[in-house]
Protein backbone atom coordinates (compact mmCIF):
# COMPACT_ATOMS: atom_id res chain seq x y z
CA UNK A 1 0.00 0.00 0.00
CA UNK A 2 1.15 3.65 -0.86
CA UNK A 3 1.94 5.14 2.55
CA UNK A 4 0.87 8.71 1.96
CA UNK A 5 -1.31 8.95 4.67
CA UNK A 6 -0.08 12.22 5.90
CA UNK A 7 -0.58 13.91 2.36
CA UNK A 8 -4.61 15.42 2.71
CA UNK A 9 -5.27 15.25 -0.78
CA UNK A 10 -4.13 11.36 -1.56
CA UNK A 11 -5.61 11.12 2.24
CA UNK A 12 -9.04 12.86 0.85
CA UNK A 13 -9.32 10.51 -2.14
CA UNK A 14 -8.62 7.38 -0.85
CA UNK A 15 -11.66 7.99 2.05
CA UNK A 16 -14.01 8.66 -0.45
CA UNK A 17 -16.70 6.06 -0.87
CA UNK A 18 -18.84 6.09 -3.81
CA UNK A 19 -22.58 6.93 -4.30
CA UNK A 20 -24.96 5.18 -2.50
CA UNK A 21 -28.08 4.41 -4.77
CA UNK A 22 -30.87 5.18 -2.78
CA UNK A 23 -32.95 2.16 -3.79
CA UNK A 24 -36.30 1.88 -1.52
CA UNK A 25 -34.24 3.60 1.22
CA UNK A 26 -36.34 7.01 1.01
CA UNK A 27 -39.57 4.93 0.58
CA UNK A 28 -38.85 2.67 3.75
CA UNK A 29 -38.12 6.19 6.01
CA UNK A 30 -41.26 7.35 4.75
CA UNK A 31 -42.69 4.74 5.19
CA UNK A 32 -42.01 4.65 9.30
CA UNK A 33 -42.30 8.30 9.24
CA UNK A 34 -46.20 7.79 8.55
CA UNK A 35 -46.56 5.10 10.78
CA UNK A 36 -44.34 6.93 13.82
CA UNK A 37 -47.24 9.91 13.10
CA UNK A 38 -50.29 7.42 13.03
CA UNK A 39 -49.00 5.77 16.29
CA UNK A 40 -48.83 9.50 18.28
CA UNK A 41 -52.05 10.41 16.51
CA UNK A 42 -53.94 7.31 17.85
CA UNK A 43 -52.48 8.05 21.61
CA UNK A 44 -53.79 11.28 21.84
CA UNK A 45 -57.48 10.09 20.00
CA UNK A 46 -57.43 7.66 22.99
CA UNK A 47 -56.59 9.77 25.70
CA UNK A 48 -59.00 12.47 24.12
CA UNK A 49 -61.72 9.83 23.64
CA UNK A 50 -61.53 8.68 27.30
CA UNK A 51 -61.21 11.92 29.10
CA UNK A 52 -64.21 12.88 27.47
CA UNK A 53 -65.84 10.04 27.49
CA UNK A 54 -65.48 10.26 31.70
CA UNK A 55 -66.62 13.63 31.42
CA UNK A 56 -69.95 12.76 29.61
CA UNK A 57 -70.51 9.91 32.05
CA UNK A 58 -70.07 12.35 35.05
CA UNK A 59 -71.55 15.54 34.05
CA UNK A 60 -73.97 15.33 32.16
CA UNK A 61 -76.96 13.28 33.34
CA UNK A 62 -76.43 15.96 36.29
CA UNK A 63 -76.50 18.92 34.05
CA UNK A 64 -79.84 17.46 32.59
CA UNK A 65 -81.28 17.10 35.89
CA UNK A 66 -80.61 20.59 36.75
CA UNK A 67 -81.90 22.07 33.88
CA UNK A 68 -85.18 19.94 33.87
CA UNK A 69 -85.45 20.63 38.19
CA UNK A 70 -86.36 18.25 38.99
CA UNK A 71 -85.07 16.20 41.90
CA UNK A 72 -84.77 12.66 40.04
CA UNK A 73 -82.77 11.21 42.93
CA UNK A 74 -84.68 11.57 46.14
CA UNK A 75 -88.08 11.19 44.45
CA UNK A 76 -89.74 7.64 44.76
CA UNK A 77 -91.66 8.19 41.83
CA UNK A 78 -91.69 5.82 39.55
CA UNK A 79 -92.61 8.91 36.36
CA UNK A 80 -89.05 9.66 38.10
CA UNK A 81 -87.07 6.45 37.64
CA UNK A 82 -87.70 6.33 34.34
CA UNK A 83 -86.58 9.85 33.47
CA UNK A 84 -83.70 9.01 35.18
CA UNK A 85 -83.27 6.30 33.31
CA UNK A 86 -84.22 8.11 29.84
CA UNK A 87 -81.07 10.80 30.93
CA UNK A 88 -78.58 8.02 31.33
CA UNK A 89 -79.35 6.89 27.86
CA UNK A 90 -79.08 10.29 26.42
CA UNK A 91 -75.77 10.44 28.88
CA UNK A 92 -74.28 7.20 27.36
CA UNK A 93 -75.48 8.16 23.26
CA UNK A 94 -74.07 11.54 23.88
CA UNK A 95 -70.78 9.03 24.88
CA UNK A 96 -70.93 7.16 21.98
CA UNK A 97 -71.18 10.33 19.47
CA UNK A 98 -68.08 11.67 21.14
CA UNK A 99 -66.38 8.69 20.44
CA UNK A 100 -66.94 8.31 16.82
CA UNK A 101 -66.25 12.03 16.56
CA UNK A 102 -63.04 12.03 18.01
CA UNK A 103 -62.17 8.60 15.06
CA UNK A 104 -63.45 10.28 12.53
CA UNK A 105 -60.67 13.17 12.83
CA UNK A 106 -58.19 10.34 12.46
CA UNK A 107 -59.96 9.27 8.93
CA UNK A 108 -60.13 13.22 7.48
CA UNK A 109 -56.45 13.97 9.44
CA UNK A 110 -57.80 16.88 11.49
CA UNK A 111 -55.28 16.35 13.86
CA UNK B 1 -33.37 24.62 -2.40
CA UNK B 2 -32.61 22.89 0.24
CA UNK B 3 -33.70 25.76 2.69
CA UNK B 4 -36.95 26.25 1.00
CA UNK B 5 -37.47 22.18 1.61
CA UNK B 6 -36.44 22.41 4.65
CA UNK B 7 -38.87 25.21 5.49
CA UNK B 8 -42.00 23.52 3.97
CA UNK B 9 -41.27 20.41 6.15
CA UNK B 10 -40.98 22.70 9.37
CA UNK B 11 -44.10 24.72 8.48
CA UNK B 12 -46.19 22.16 6.56
CA UNK B 13 -44.99 18.94 7.77
CA UNK B 14 -45.06 18.41 3.95
CA UNK B 15 -43.54 14.62 3.41
CA UNK B 16 -42.56 14.91 0.06
CA UNK B 17 -40.16 17.82 1.01
CA UNK B 18 -38.76 15.47 3.57
CA UNK B 19 -37.88 13.10 1.00
CA UNK B 20 -36.35 15.20 -1.20
CA UNK B 21 -34.14 16.19 1.25
CA UNK B 22 -34.11 12.41 2.12
CA UNK B 23 -32.62 11.56 -1.44
CA UNK B 24 -30.30 14.77 -1.45
CA UNK B 25 -28.51 13.50 1.96
CA UNK B 26 -29.31 9.71 2.34
CA UNK B 27 -25.36 8.46 0.72
CA UNK B 28 -23.12 10.98 2.48
CA UNK B 29 -25.25 9.33 5.66
CA UNK B 30 -25.27 5.92 5.37
CA UNK B 31 -21.65 6.02 3.69
CA UNK B 32 -20.41 7.62 7.11
CA UNK B 33 -22.61 5.28 8.97
CA UNK B 34 -21.38 2.43 7.14
CA UNK B 35 -17.54 3.15 7.88
CA UNK B 36 -18.50 3.62 11.48
CA UNK B 37 -20.29 0.07 11.98
CA UNK B 38 -17.09 -1.57 10.03
CA UNK B 39 -19.36 -2.16 6.99
CA UNK B 40 -22.20 -3.98 8.85
CA UNK B 41 -24.69 -2.35 5.81
CA UNK B 42 -27.93 -4.00 7.73
CA UNK B 43 -27.12 -2.18 10.81
CA UNK B 44 -25.75 0.94 9.53
CA UNK B 45 -29.26 1.62 7.25
CA UNK B 46 -30.99 1.11 10.11
CA UNK B 47 -29.22 3.41 12.12
CA UNK B 48 -29.86 5.71 9.06
CA UNK B 49 -33.41 5.42 8.95
CA UNK B 50 -33.67 5.81 12.52
CA UNK B 51 -31.17 8.98 11.58
CA UNK B 52 -33.91 10.45 9.05
CA UNK B 53 -36.81 9.29 11.85
CA UNK B 54 -35.29 11.42 14.28
CA UNK B 55 -34.44 14.62 11.96
CA UNK B 56 -38.42 14.49 11.43
CA UNK B 57 -39.77 14.47 14.09
CA UNK B 58 -37.42 17.45 15.49
CA UNK B 59 -37.13 19.37 12.48
CA UNK B 60 -38.42 22.47 13.84
CA UNK B 61 -35.47 22.33 16.45
CA UNK B 62 -33.20 22.94 13.11
CA UNK B 63 -32.56 26.53 12.66
CA UNK B 64 -30.52 26.56 9.48
CA UNK B 65 -27.27 28.11 11.14
CA UNK B 66 -25.66 25.27 9.97
CA UNK B 67 -25.16 22.98 6.88
CA UNK B 68 -28.79 21.01 6.80
CA UNK B 69 -26.42 18.00 6.10
CA UNK B 70 -23.99 18.47 9.41
CA UNK B 71 -26.83 18.87 11.45
CA UNK B 72 -28.04 14.63 9.93
CA UNK B 73 -24.42 13.95 10.62
CA UNK B 74 -24.53 14.88 14.12
CA UNK B 75 -28.27 12.71 15.07
CA UNK B 76 -26.78 10.21 12.86
CA UNK B 77 -23.23 10.25 14.94
CA UNK B 78 -25.72 10.23 18.04
CA UNK B 79 -27.29 7.25 16.66
CA UNK B 80 -24.47 5.33 16.37
CA UNK B 81 -23.11 6.13 20.14
CA UNK B 82 -26.15 5.19 21.58
CA UNK B 83 -26.25 2.48 19.46
CA UNK B 84 -23.11 1.39 19.97
CA UNK B 85 -23.62 1.52 23.95
CA UNK B 86 -26.29 -0.30 23.95
CA UNK B 87 -23.95 -3.16 22.67
CA UNK B 88 -21.88 -3.03 25.75
CA UNK B 89 -19.32 -0.47 25.18
CA UNK B 90 -18.33 -1.68 21.62
CA UNK B 91 -15.05 0.43 21.57
CA UNK B 92 -13.73 -1.26 24.74
CA UNK B 93 -14.52 -4.71 23.13
CA UNK B 94 -13.23 -3.61 19.93
CA UNK B 95 -9.49 -2.40 21.37
CA UNK B 96 -9.52 -5.66 23.87
CA UNK B 97 -9.81 -7.31 20.69
CA UNK B 98 -6.77 -6.30 19.10
CA UNK B 99 -4.80 -6.42 22.15
CA UNK B 100 -5.65 -10.25 23.05
CA UNK B 101 -5.38 -11.01 18.95
CA UNK B 102 -1.88 -12.37 18.27
CA UNK B 103 -2.56 -12.34 14.71
CA UNK B 104 -3.14 -8.63 14.76
CA UNK B 105 -0.63 -7.60 13.02
CA UNK B 106 -1.46 -10.29 10.03
CA UNK B 107 -4.80 -8.54 10.15
CA UNK B 108 -3.44 -5.27 9.01
CA UNK B 109 -1.04 -6.97 6.75
CA UNK B 110 -3.90 -8.21 4.47
CA UNK B 111 -5.54 -5.20 4.47
CA UNK B 112 -4.94 -3.73 1.04
CA UNK B 113 -6.66 0.03 1.53
CA UNK B 114 -6.98 2.36 3.88
CA UNK B 115 -10.22 2.32 3.83
CA UNK B 116 -9.62 -1.07 5.27
CA UNK B 117 -7.05 0.12 7.86
CA UNK B 118 -9.07 2.29 9.57
CA UNK B 119 -12.12 0.21 11.23
CA UNK B 120 -8.56 -0.36 13.31
CA UNK B 121 -9.03 3.54 14.69
CA UNK B 122 -11.31 4.18 17.62
CA UNK B 123 -14.91 5.10 16.27
CA UNK B 124 -14.32 8.84 17.87
CA UNK B 125 -11.03 8.77 15.72
CA UNK B 126 -12.58 7.44 12.78
CA UNK B 127 -15.65 9.87 12.94
CA UNK B 128 -13.02 13.33 13.08
CA UNK B 129 -11.50 11.46 9.95
CA UNK B 130 -14.32 10.63 7.74
CA UNK B 131 -16.01 13.88 8.33
CA UNK B 132 -12.55 15.88 7.46
CA UNK B 133 -11.31 14.10 4.59
CA UNK B 134 -14.64 12.13 3.29
CA UNK B 135 -17.21 14.62 3.74
CA UNK B 136 -15.15 17.82 3.52
CA UNK B 137 -16.43 18.93 6.66
CA UNK B 138 -14.62 21.89 8.97
CA UNK B 139 -13.25 21.47 12.35
CA UNK B 140 -15.66 23.32 13.49
CA UNK B 141 -18.10 21.58 11.69
CA UNK B 142 -17.36 18.50 13.37
CA UNK B 143 -17.17 19.93 16.81
CA UNK B 144 -20.63 20.87 16.28
CA UNK B 145 -21.53 16.94 15.03
CA UNK B 146 -19.67 15.27 17.94
CA UNK B 147 -20.13 17.82 20.25
CA UNK B 148 -16.56 17.88 21.16
CA UNK B 149 -14.61 21.07 21.87
CA UNK B 150 -12.69 22.39 18.97
CA UNK B 151 -9.47 21.51 20.52
CA UNK B 152 -10.47 17.95 20.83
CA UNK B 153 -11.55 17.78 17.31
CA UNK B 154 -8.13 18.92 16.35
CA UNK B 155 -5.88 16.35 18.73
CA UNK B 156 -8.56 13.39 16.92
CA UNK B 157 -7.39 13.88 13.69
CA UNK B 158 -3.70 14.64 14.35
CA UNK B 159 -4.10 11.45 16.34
CA UNK B 160 -5.86 8.94 14.25
CA UNK B 161 -3.79 10.42 11.30
CA UNK B 162 -0.70 9.37 13.37
CA UNK B 163 -1.81 6.27 13.98
CA UNK B 164 -2.97 5.42 10.37
CA UNK B 165 0.18 5.73 9.62
CA UNK B 166 1.56 3.69 12.06
CA UNK B 167 -0.89 0.88 10.72
CA UNK B 168 0.24 2.01 6.86
CA UNK B 169 3.84 1.37 8.10
CA UNK B 170 3.37 -2.08 9.38
CA UNK B 171 1.02 -3.16 6.44
CA UNK B 172 3.85 -1.58 4.40
CA UNK B 173 6.61 -3.57 6.09
CA UNK B 174 5.09 -6.90 6.17
CA UNK B 175 4.15 -6.62 2.21
CA UNK B 176 7.66 -6.13 1.58
CA UNK B 177 8.85 -8.77 4.10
Amino acid sequence: MKNDVLDDAWLKNELTDDYIDDGDFSFTVVEKIAQHESNNKRYVYTISAIIVGIMSYLFIPELMILLTNSPVYSSANSQDITSLTSVELMGIFVVMLVFILIWSFEDLDLI
Amino acid sequence: MESKLVERVQQENDHHAFEQLMRQNQSPIRQFLRRLTQQDQAIADELAQETFLKAFVHIKTYRGDGKFLSWLFKIAYQQFVSSARKKTELTNVELEDQADDGCFENRIVAEKTVKGLIKYLKPDERATLLLHFSHDLSHQEIAMVMQLPLGTVKTLIRRSRLKLKALSDVNNSGENR
